[in-house]
């Protein structure tokens, strides 16, 4: 969140005669695993605006949907794990719909029948070619860094377990289980997930944050999503109201159905009602059978869902049974969804395939293009970038904040609509990048790969001639063989 | 491989880092990749679900019946102070001279045409547009009174998809404004 909302309390004080304050919200614990203990869950960061044209002083509270502790530990397992997951995952299955009987209350995100097939080979395609490039990085970069630190002792940061650690979120979010340290490793889910694929843990954040914003009863508020964030801001937004009460603890579930416009309760008449076990996660026991979250009335004032660097298309083309739109009517007219993206950013992309079900049940997606920065992967993580115009995503997030206007959002230099010249032109760089790139890497490998190829040659040799001497049966890898020797009064070694 | 040149080492290293992800994947697929447990696809006979989704209302009472209120950018305080011009506005798309309807009336009709249109799946298919949000119609002119010298003008909020906008109000709104309030208020000018 610091991240984040650093780059928007830039833009808002840039804004003419805006005066701002922040305020960091102290807990008496942090979260679990929190990586500071100012980072209290609820709130963690608030700011007060004054605008000299606005007769009020306006309040933002930023909630923080933390869920790093989900991922597994790092450890020599996972990253053999990860590498053997990346090398693979353009092959693996697709999860396309379920069958548990809440599944009828959404629909998976399609395309037009004529580009579906080739949308899904061209995605897995694309994915084939990142363990490519990924094969090719971990002989060059890879192996660089780690002679460095292990022969040089230099520090440096460390790029593949950053890699590693940020990239296993989406496996994780796709795995059955999760796993902790150790050969063989051992099952390691949270208690309250047991059986459960670890994204469930990982959806209950979400759940729970919407709530918690919800009883704010905020004028408006917005969902602002990242990368697999926007995965996993979707799969909240997007969760049917039978299997809400599953994400919840007895005690925030019965104050939700308390007050005068309560957040949860019986469902209405007509309404097919699931048995326990239909749903995922599984629902409490101490649940009422027909009772509901009242979605609509949790969302009544959610006036937009903003996602940038988002994959949810590639979700779309291969699990799109992982990305489901809801059928359930839950959001207001006039609630936005804005999509931003990057062709130098491989994990985003335009969204199409969200469009199919009633606006009430998911508002369609509008795409903004943004030059978000110059180099590939790198402008996944710059799109709240300062801009010297005032034109940039975090200017327009401020506006959208404050004023409650989209308007600033894909006006101005760095924006570009889908299928622009600019786009295609940001597409061209992309490739460009990417052919230049490969070169690069298998240039720097083929530097670095023969001589320490040479040296691990060398060592395990001399080993091997070691083991000669204390007559011990090694591996004949064709290491040259050691001259008998023929000194006056010693015998010449055999070898076994 | 140390006695090859730097070109021929590179190209080795490009057909293995090929050659890899390609065996792997292949060995994962075959032998250790298994499908969800509530997949359709092992359980054929559960297919009945497909094509069968339809939109649910859970809540007795739902609350997202009433719109929100358009945040469009307008001239004011607000956007004076901001660094470039955002309003989408357009040249008038339609002016309509001798109009004696209530304008706010007409607006909401605009409002309630386009919330039923786009909450159709089969006319939202129809037009390709981005249908989120309220009607990007702006309705100006003279309100209320009748009389030769009254007029409405219509502007499109947005400059993108200005065909289909315009194919949208002569195909689908007009037709309703004109049966709601009479085509005598709606004759082009």
């Amino acid at each position: 969140v610091d991240g984040q909302v650093r780059a928007i309390i830039s833009a808002l004080r840039a804004r003419p005669n805006t005066l701002l304050t922040c305020e960091i919200v102290s807990a008496t614990a942090a979260t679990f695993h929190a990586t500071s203990d100012s980072w209290v869950a609820s709130v963690p960061v608030r700011l007060y605006v004054n605008e000299p044209a606005v007769p009020r002083r306006t309040q933002i509270d930023f909630h923080e949907v933390w869920w790093a502790d989900v991922n597994e530990p790092y450890s020599l397992i996972k990253q053999l794990r990860f590498w053997a997951w990346s090398l693979s995952v353009w092959l693996y299955p697709g999860k396309v719909e379920s069958v548990l009987p809440s599944a009828s209350a959404v629909m998976p995100p399609t395309l037009p029948s004529r580009w579906r097939l080739l949308n899904q080979c061209w995605i897995r395609l694309r994915l084939l070619g990142v363990g490519f490039v990924a094969v090719l990085g971990a002989a060059s970069i890879g192996l660089v860094t780690f002679l460095a630190e292990r022969v040089l002792k230099l520090q440096y940061p460390d790029i593949v377990k950053t890699f590693v650690n940020y990239v296993a979120g989406v496996k994780l979010y796709n795995q059955k289980q999760r796993l902790g340290g150790g050969i063989p490793s051992k099952p390691d889910d949270f208690l309250d997930t047991i059986d459960e694929p670890p994204r469930v843990s990982i959806r209950r954040r979400m759940i729970r944050t919407l709530m918690t914003v919800a009883e704010e009863h905020y004028e408006r508020w917005y969902v602002l999503a990242h990368s697999l964030g926007s995965v996993v801001a979707f799969n909240g937004l997007m969760e049917t109201a039978y299997a809400w009460p599953g994400y919840f603890d007895l005690e925030t579930w019965t104050r939700a159905k308390g007050g005068s416009s309560p957040f949860a309760g019986p469902a209405a008449t007509a309404w097919p009602s699931p048995g326990p076990g239909d749903t995922l996660p599984r629902r409490p026991v101490w649940i009422p059978p027909r009772e509901v979250a009242y979605r609509s009335q949790i969302f009544e004032n959610l006036h937009g869902f903003l996602t940038f660097g988002c994959p949810l298309e590639k979700f779309a083309a291969i699990w799109p049974g992982r990305v489901p739109l809801s059928l359930e009517p839950a959001f207001r007219g006039g609630t936005e969804w804005l999509n931003v993206y990057d062709p130098t950013d491989p994990v985003s992309g335009v969204l199409k395939s969200f469009n199919g079900a009633p606006i009430n049940c998911c508002p369609a997606p509008r795409n903004y293009g943004f030059a978000s920065g110059p180099l590939l992967l790198l402008s996944h993580i710059q799109y709240l970038r300062a801009s010297r115009t005032h034109t940039g995503l975090a200017d327009g997030i401020g506006e959208w904040l404050l004023s409650g206007s989209s308007g600033r959002i894909g006006v101005g230099r760095g924006w570009f609509k889908p299928g622009s010249a600019r786009h295609w032109a940001r597409t061209g760089l992309a490739w460009v990048s990417w052919i230049f790139a490969v070169f690069l890497l298998a240039g720097a490998g083929a530097l670095v790969l023969p001589p320490t190829w040479s040296v691990a040659r060398e060592a395990e040799c001399a080993i091997e001639h070691r083991l000669q001497t204390s007559g011990l049966r090694w591996v004949d890898t064709g290491c040259p063989r050691i001259p008998e020797t023929t000194e006056p009064g010693t015998t010449g070694r055999s070898h076994a | 491989m140390t006695s090859l040149p730097l070109l021929g080492e590179a190209r080795v290293l490009l057909y293995v880092s090929l050659a890899l992800p390609i065996v792997v994947g292949v060995i994962a697929r075959l032998g250790f990749f298994r499908l969800d447990a509530d997949d359709a696809r092992l359980h054929p006979e559960s297919k009945l679900h497909r094509g069968t989704a339809q939109a649910h209302d859970p809540d007795p009472e739902p609350a997202y019946r009433t719109p929100w209120p358009s945040f469009e950018l307008t001239p004011g305080p607000r956007a004076v102070e901001l660094a470039a011009p955002i309003i989408r506005e357009t040249q008038p798309a339609f002016v309509y001279r001798g109009f004696g309807a209530d304008r706010d009336a007409v607006r909401t009709v605009v409002e309630r045409v386009w919330n039923r249109l786009a909450a159709d799946r089969e006319i939202r298919s129809r037009w390709p547009l981005d249908w989120s949000g309220s009607a990007p119609y702006v309705l100006a002119g003279a309100q209320g009174a009748a009389g030769a010298s009254a007029t409405l003008t219509v502007t499109l909020r947005q400059n993108r998809d200005e065909a289909v906008l315009r194919e949208i109000w002569q195909q689908e709104i007009l037709p309703e404004l004109r049966q709601e309030f009479g085509a005598n208020h709606f004759q082009s000018g």
